[in-house]
């Protein structure tokens, strides 16, 4: 089990309805979960919460074992730093940083032994940016920005991979590779966890969990659907 | 990747805010620097004057050798200035009583001398005479400057230059002084005074050629500091002890005293100028620090706001509440640093210049101060990191969870 999570609430105090409500689930090594609903239903909360950066009212949230609010925020963050990527529709990369700076960004918060620029240079590689290492953020196509924002979650080797919308501004072209990539980590024994809106990217995933005020409406496995 | 390259990318992105965070503390460095190199020209100049108007009191002093006249109390002062010596006589032993009494501190040379105006019969030519002694007081005599009294060796004579020149005298020549043999043992140069008639022997022969035994006319006092009239009263205090009121002291209004009263007078009004200057410099250092302080400070603010994106992700993907504060302080520190090293340079070379004396007379390296430049370069990123504490805090503090959502 890479990651659980056990009758998580999480209500917003400016809000006055509940953004999770005793949402649990489980995420198993080379799992690919998609979490889809419409606005406002949670999904972004619960990526949050999974990745150990809101605090759930109630509930527990267990990644590689651990559980993850029962560190201090330093140590949640050089847990999240080890084991858990992050890739965002807006990308988030530092506009200042070439792009083998921002990937190499991701270990600044790792403690002993750091990931070589080498690494870095493979990912970008991988993922068809070798002749862009020292160019800028501002240098590149949304397509790029999303593939550098990838490498940066995976140079850490972690084994849990939170994407929010990542496919929301790219081309299909482009939504695809990012989608791939997420497949052959998922392959390589990580578990992924995507929140989208797009059905398209849904369908790339073998599990949809649709949420509904805050809530678990479905889930669904591949086999499930495609019945 | 780490702190410090990232602290140096974002900073030559972000040139601005920190050119202007870098010029509040140039301006802050550059001001404190120039106002106190200022003030510390200032306070040399007048350590100059005061020591170059010593040095000239030290010179006219020592031309005319004494400046206390100890004279009988008996003495009428006017035939006194009149002659330029007096009738009255008093025993020597005032002269031994004086150099023997603890109570003189203030005095380091004694020279009790008897003057008389006599016809110097082998030449037939009216002469001043005058019988002269060196006595050390013996809480002086370990100084090393003793030998300022100018005794005459028994058996010759001093003598001055006019007289010396109209008797075709010269320095070892032999001559007879009212059938007294004595060798001419010092020739003075011309000084525009009696002296220049003037001939000076050993006491006891003066007080045997003039049949006045065991007697003088005049003591003359040299007191060891010779710029200092603070203590004249002191002085006479001291002589009073000793011999009461049987002797009369005359303080001779030298140039010397002159010169002493203006080196005190600069020295004061020094001493103002600085003190002025410094009250200025002091306020408006306070108002430049706070100023800077608010700007450096406010500037980080805007830094943080302006970065708060990136506060987040960098949160997101582990990065740790202190390396997100050490970032800001990093940069605190450099505006600190650089601002200090290129504010002092600046701060500097403008007193220096604008210090016009310095190019003539004071030398640039009696102005450099190197406490002074590890002090501005210390104390100045101590500002900075004060000034940038807050937001680096609560950049720190940003909700990683709250910034990713906002969009």
């Amino acid at each position: 089990m890479v990651a659980e999570v056990h009758g998580v609430s999480k209500t917003y105090r400016d809000h006055s309805v509940a953004a999770l409500r005793d949402v649990s689930l489980q995420l198993d090594s080379g799992q690919f979960v998609a979490v889809c609903g419409p606005s406002g239903c949670g999904k972004s909360t619960l990526l949050l919460t999974l990745g150990g950066l809101l605090r759930p009212d109630t509930g527990q949230v267990i990644v590689n074992e651990t559980d993850v609010y029962g560190l201090s925020p330093n140590e949640r963050a050089a847990f999240r730093a080890k084991w858990i990527g992050f890739v965002f529709q807006q990308f988030h990369l530092v506009p200042y940083l070439n792009v083998l700076e921002n990937v190499l960004a991701a270990e600044l918060g790792m403690r002993g032994s750091h990931p070589t620029p080498d690494r870095a240079a493979t990912l970008l590689e991988q993922f068809g940016l070798a002749n862009r290492l020292q160019h800028r953020p501002g240098q590149l196509s949304t397509g790029e920005r999303q593939r550098v924002a990838m490498a940066r979650a995976l140079l850490n080797e972690p084994c849990l991979l939170l994407a929010d919308e990542p496919t929301g501004n790219l081309d299909e072209e482009n939504a695809d590779r990012v989608l791939d990539e997420l497949s052959k980590f998922a392959d390589r024994g990580g578990a992924v966890m995507l929140v989208t809106h797009d059905p398209r990217a849904a369908s790339r995933a073998q599990q949809q969990i649709n949420l509904l005020e805050g809530q678990i409406a479905s889930d669904l496995t591949t086999a499930t659907r495609l019945e | 990747m780490n702190v410090l390259r990232l602290v140096c990318r974002e900073i030559w992105h972000r040139k601005l805010n920190f050119l202007v965070s870098l010029l509040a503390i140039v301006v802050l460095v550059g001001y404190a620097v120039g106002a106190l190199t200022l003030i510390r020209a200032q306070r040399e100049r007048t350590e100059q004057r005061v020591a170059a108007l010593d040095d000239e009191i030290r010179k006219i002093t020592k031309s005319l050798g004494f400046n206390i006249n100890i004279l009988p109390a008996d003495q009428n002062l006017a035939d006194f200035h009149a002659n330029d010596f007096g009738e009255k006589t008093m025993p020597f032993e005032y002269v031994q009583r004086l150099a023997e009494s603890p109570d003189i501190v203030t005095i380091n040379h004694l020279r009790p001398a008897l003057i008389r105006k006599i016809e110097w019969q082998e030449h037939q030519r009216q002469i001043v005479l005058m019988g002269v002694a060196g006595v050390i007081p013996w809480t002086h005599r370990s100084n090393p400057k003793k030998p300022m009294t100018e005794a005459v060796p028994t058996g010759s004579l001093n003598i001055g230059s006019v007289l010396a020149e109209q008797l075709q005298l010269k320095e070892g020549d032999t001559t007879q002084l009212n059938g007294l043999e004595l060798k001419v043992n010092k020739i003075y140069p011309e000084r525009g005074t009696k002296d220049d008639i003037t001939v000076w022997i050993d006491l006891q022969a003066a007080q045997n050629m003039l049949e006045l035994p065991d007697q003088i006319n005049l003591i003359q006092a040299l007191e060891c500091n010779c710029a200092s009239v603070d203590r004249l009263a002191e002085i006479e205090g001291e002589i009073s002890q000793v011999l009461g009121s049987n002797v009369q002291v005359i303080e001779l209004a030298t140039k010397a005293i002159a010169r002493a009263r203006a080196r005190v007078d600069v020295q004061a009004e020094g001493q103002i100028t600085v003190a002025r200057m410094q009250d200025r410099a002091t306020l408006l250092l306070v108002l430049l620090v706070l100023a800077s302080s608010i700007l450096v400070g406010l500037l980080a603010f805007l830094n943080v706001w302006e970065r708060q994106q990136e506060i987040g992700i960098l949160r997101a993907i582990g990065t740790s509440t202190g390396s997100i504060m050490w970032m800001f302080l990093l940069k605190a520190l450099f505006v600190g640093l650089i601002g200090a090293i290129i504010g002092y340079l600046i701060g500097f070379g403008i007193a220096v210049r604008l210090d016009g004396q310095s190019a003539n007379g004071l030398i640039v390296e009696s102005l450099f101060d190197f406490r002074m430049m590890v002090f501005a370069i210390l104390l100045a990123p101590i500002i900075t990191i004060i000034a940038s504490w807050v937001p680096a805090v609560f950049a720190s503090n940003q909700d990683p969870a709250t910034v990713l959502s906002m969009e």
